[in-house]
């Protein structure tokens, strides 16, 4: 044996200085050794084994010497224990029905080997834990963790555990009828928690066992108190008191959006991955897409406008889906001509909702708005141009609005629409002014300004148009200019808020004083002989 | 990440300073009190969550509070500090590594911030000794450095920069944060030593250590700005031939969606609760419609009214009990999904995978994921819709029905197996000719050729031993298999023993 060593040792030192005379071979810094003697079970052997020891500074042997019967199999895992910087776990407490007795159960332990590592985090922690649950197994020269199957209510793989590490595993004895059927509960989908018990009583959930595309998996759980505890809830943030978010819709995209794993190599050519043209998907999903069911109006209107939504985030469009994009128009077209109100189901908390000229409106504004964002081929584009030829947009409009610069245009319309949101907060009387705002979301700053608003240079600015009210604004959608409409425009803007408002009785009637301004006496029917109406109501 | 606030309270910490700002006289832990609460004021501030716990030492050590959030009743635990004998670092050291490994285990990272007054300490004990020791050490009790936990040390001495006692101790403090590793550092104030002087220290230390992450979460073009709270870690790891160190960028984009379940649960180096920030605006991007405050009104809006994309998300993802898969920086990736800690109050979580495309290997590499359009779009012919697990290319060895005979009880039970299919003939005719041929197979595979006879006698004795209730066709396939069985062709690998036929029914 000691010459088997030598002989080893020579071609080391050989082949390393060859390796250091060379380029490129590099030298063996150390090597460690094993030598296993194999005698058959009926002679005795003449060699006597050794733990390891230096040889060398670059060699170090063990021998070990055992029986071919029996013996060399649990030599062998001993040994790769070592070698692969394995540990062992026993599982203990598995319930398994025998055959025979169906009816009943009985407890059996499997041992599993896997990397060392899976048991670092309660190795390491409390030392008077670790110390309970390290035994020696009997015939075995290595130790093993004991952990007890368990499993808890409301704690199951289909959640995301806290995991810190997770390992391979495999059973020590692969066919044993306990190893059979641990691996065959994994394999079929199921999952184990392990649990520890700890020295000051009570035990711990410290690994889960669970088989994930036919391969089980050690996962090491955090058993430490976790610094994430006694959290703020979600609602209690920012944004969360708002309770109109489009949840059911962003799950519908959610589920759109779902990944699943490509097989087939993209081409090689292809830089992009497939992930990231999810993400330019997830991009074209998300162009237009209004968080809360108050600040939409459209996304309410499904059973109308479906299924354009869906088809206008596609990358590319069909012929075929286009033609069911301007079907959606058109029979949109068709119910504004028979006057039919827009139904909407989730606009029933917000009293009886805009009239139904504003809600077209609304909803043309809207679709244009949607449409742009998500215009990005010819195909889309004809969507667009479809439903800006149907609300009677002269082609010189159009053919200029397509020229602008998208961008700008989106903000504008946004900045616009926020504005709309805010509106909507207030009470319903302010939707008449709210169509108005609306209007000028669609016309960018480079657009001509709109038609009514042409003849009409006294009305420069937002405010005023704002109180312009439900003539002025509703001649802009319903087909060409009426005599009215010329009329509404060519008056003057006092003439016109004092038409629209009835004004404050105490500024009519006010004392003009000497600082500007006027003062008006508050209640002054008060002190009148007549109190009636005060009695008569306690009366009724 | 959980702080451990490590104070000096030996003798020599009373020394008296004279305030250059106003002459008023102060000692040394005095004004590290200051200090404290400048760090403590900041994190009040900046991360609500943290969890800080306080020890004094001086050779000995006192857990003054565990860890807590309430930061101000650490304060007034600072105003009762008292003064014991002298300064002796490592054993505070030690209780630091017990504390931290009782209450967070040796996977949470932690800040330890060391308040010293620049002296060292004397004799047996004094950081001069502990470090010219370092090498006797028993490995059963070795120095408590590097820490037993992924601990940041930040030694922050009260003596101004020339105090001969800290010019003695600094290179031992420098020795000192050398062993702790991860970045640890040593800061002594600028210029004369002042209240305000060490308020800036402590003020420098606070946002080089505990500034919170403030990024923005997207999903294409919706997005929130939010805070990661614990802040993210620049991850580490030494591999063969390189030290790879790397962080999280600030955006955070959402690449699609995962069930939960079809996630399972994978390694992460860390986890922390995505919280939408309050000041959070959203810029350049341009989705749904935005409620913007005019900055005078900020202060009278109330944030919980404006809606956020982080609520929307948890909503959407916490129905569908789905997770989202997130870019957080090249080939780099994380998990949000809604989490709760106890039933009533959810949040989203966010899940850092280690670095790399191919660190789940039941989800397969990540940057192969797609959407089941581009598949369609990918295979013409009518292949199957993929889905999750992705499973390996080779079957593991508990998961093939293979033979193992290195314990005897491995061969009775192959053994066993096969009698028990015998004594339910005609029922199980064919699972017994299958477990038979394996054992069969392997039996010559190994040149055990005498288990084919044994087997026969075995089969012969089963015969004499059948109940009168047993189905004829029991004692006929076992006569037949025992004959089969001592016959030369049997010992043929390729040759498979079939089962005889008994039922002539639809002969053909």
């Amino acid at each position: 044996m000691k010459s088997l060593k030598e002989i080893f040792q020579n071609v080391l030192i050989q082949q390393n200085k060859i390796a250091a005379g060379s380029d490129q071979l590099i030298t063996v810094h150390h090597c460690h050794l094993v030598i296993i003697n194999v005698y058959p079970n009926n002679v005795e052997s003449q060699v006597t084994g050794h733990p390891p020891k230096d040889l060398s500074a670059i060699l170090t042997t063990e021998v070990h010497s055992v029986k071919a019967g029996g013996q060399i199999a649990s030599k062998l895992s001993n040994l790769i224990l070592n070698h692969y910087d394995l540990g062992s776990t026993t599982v203990t407490g598995i319930p398994m029905k025998e055959e025979q007795n169906a009816s009943s159960s009985a407890n059996y332990d499997v041992e599993i080997f896997h990397s060392s590592a899976a048991h670092t985090s309660i190795l390491k922690g409390n030392a008077a834990d670790s110390a309970l649950i390290r035994t020696q197994r009997e015939g075995a020269d290595y130790e093993t963790v004991t952990l007890k199957w368990c499993t808890p209510r409301g704690c199951s793989a289909s959640e995301m555990q806290n995991c810190i590490a997770m390992h391979r595993i495999t059973p020590v004895d692969v066919n044993s009828r306990p190893s059979s059927c641990l691996i065959n509960f994994l394999l079929n989908g199921r999952s184990v928690m392990l649990e520890m018990p700890r020295k000051s009583g009570g035990k711990m959930i410290s690994h889960l066992l669970a088989a994930h595309g036919g391969e089980i998996f050690v996962h090491t759980l955090v058993t430490a108190r976790s610094v994430l505890e006694d959290p703020p809830s979600i609602s209690e943030g920012c944004g969360g008191r708002v309770t109109d978010y489009r949840i059911t819709d962003f799950g519908v995209l959610m589920q759109n959006n779902k990944l699943v794993p490509l097989k087939r190599k993209f081409d090689k050519t292809h830089t992009e991955t497939p992930l990231s043209r999810m993400r330019s998907r997830l991009d074209r999903h998300t162009k237009y897409w209004p968080i809360t069911i108050s600040s939409t109006f459209i996304f309410n209107l499904k059973n109308y406008i479906d299924p354009l939504p869906a088809l206008l985030v596609k990358e590319e469009m069909t012929d075929e889906e286009v033609v069911k994009c301007k079907q959606v128009i058109y029979s949109l077209i068709n119910l504004e001509t028979k006057h039919e109100p827009l139904q909407t189901p989730n606009m029933g908390q917000r009293g009886k909702g805009p009239k139904r000229e504003e809600q077209y409106r609304i909803m043309w504004n809207e679709l244009e708005t949607f449409l742009r964002a998500n215009c990005r081929t010819d195909q889309h584009n004809r969507v667009l141009n479809c439903l800006l030829e149907c609300r009677n947009k002269s082609d010189d409009e159009k053919n200029k609005l397509e020229k602008k610069d998208d961008k700008v245009e989106l903000d504008q319309a946004l900045r616009e629409l926020d504005q709309f949101g805010k509106f909507s907060e207030a009470s319903p009387n302010e939707y008449v002014p709210r169509a108005t705002v609306i209007r000028a979301t669609t016309d960018s700053p480079m657009s001509p300004p709109p038609i009514s608003m042409t003849p009409s240079p006294s009305v420069p600015s937002r405010p005023s148009l704002l109180r312009s009210g439900p003539t002025a604004g509703g001649s802009i959608y319903s087909g060409p200019r009426t005599v009215l409409d010329i009329w509404v425009s060519r008056t003057s803007t006092e003439q016109r808020s004092r038409d629209m408002r009835q004004e404050f009785a105490g500024r009519l009637n006010g004392d003009a004083i000497a600082g500007g301004g006027s003062i008006t006496k508050l209640y002054p029917n008060l002190k009148d002989s007549d109190c009636g109406g005060r009695e008569m109501h306690i009366d009724g | 990440m959980p702080t451990v606030i490590v104070i000096d309270v030996s003798l020599s910490v009373t020394r008296p300073v004279i305030l250059p700002e106003t002459g008023e006289t102060y000692n040394r832990q005095q004004l590290a009190v200051c200090g404290i609460n400048t760090l403590l004021d900041f994190l009040a501030i900046h991360s609500k969550l943290e969890f800080v716990s306080l020890i004094a030492f001086s050779s000995l050590y006192e857990i003054i509070s565990p860890f807590t959030r309430d930061f101000d009743a650490l304060k007034l635990k600072l105003q009762q500090l008292e003064e014991y004998d002298k300064t002796c670092i490592e054993t505070a050291l030690h209780g630091v590594n017990r504390l931290v490994l009782g209450e967070w285990g040796n996977a949470t990272p932690c800040q330890v911030v060391l308040v010293t007054d620049g002296s060292p300490g004397v004799g047996p004990m004094s950081l001069k000794h502990s470090l010219s020791t370092l090498a006797q050490r028993d490995p059963a009790s070795p120095f408590p450095l590097p820490f037993s936990f992924p601990g940041k040390l930040s030694v922050v001495c009260i003596a101004s920069t020339d105090d001969p006692g800290l010019q003695l101790g600094l290179p031992l403090y420098h020795r000192l944060v050398e062993l702790a590793g991860s970045d640890s550092a040593v800061l002594v104030p600028e210029g004369p030593l002042s209240v305000k002087s060490v308020q800036t220290m402590f003020q420098k230390l606070s946002e080089a250590n505990f500034a919170s992450f403030q990024g923005m979460l997207k999903c294409g073009n919706l997005g929130s700005q939010i805070i990661l709270s614990p802040s993210p870690q620049p991850f580490c790891k030494a591999n063969d031939f390189e030290s790879v160190k790397r962080s999280i960028s600030d955006t955070i984009e959402v690449c699609g969606f995962i069930d939960v379940t079809d996630v399972g649960s994978p390694m992460a180096i860390s986890r922390h609760l995505v919280l939408p920030h309050p000041t959070g605006k959203i810029e350049g991007i341009s989705a749904g419609v935005k409620v913007e405050v005019d900055s005078e009104d900020e202060s009278m809006v109330d944030e919980g009214k404006i809606p956020s994309f982080c609520v929307l998300l948890h909503g959407a993802l916490k129905v569908e009990n789905m997770a989202a898969l997130c870019v957080l920086a090249e080939e780099w990736f994380g998990f949000v999904y809604s989490w709760a800690d106890s039933k009533k109050k959810s949040n989203l979580m966010l899940t850092i995978l280690e670095p790399g495309s191919n660190v789940v290997p039941w989800l397969g590499d990540l940057n192969r994921l797609g959407s089941l359009e581009d598949f369609h779009s990918m295979n013409q012919e009518n292949e199957l819709e993929p889905s999750f697990p992705v499973r390996p290319l080779e079957k593991r060895s508990y998961s093939q029905n293979c033979v193992v005979w290195i314990r005897q009880a491995g061969l009775q039970s192959d053994i066993q197996k096969i009698l028990r299919h015998a004594r339910k003939l005609p029922d199980k005719t064919q699972q017994f000719y299958k477990e038979l041929n394996r054992v069969r197979r392997a039996a010559i595979s190994f040149g055990f050729i005498e288990l084919l006879d044994g087997l026969a006698a075995i089969f012969e004795r089963e015969c004499t031993l059948l109940p009168g209730t047993a189905h004829p066709d029991c004692a006929l396939q076992l006569t037949h298999a025992a004959g089969v069985l001592h016959k030369p062709y049997s010992r043929d690998f390729n040759y498979n023993i079939t089962a005889l036929r008994t039922k002539f029914i639809n002969d053909d």
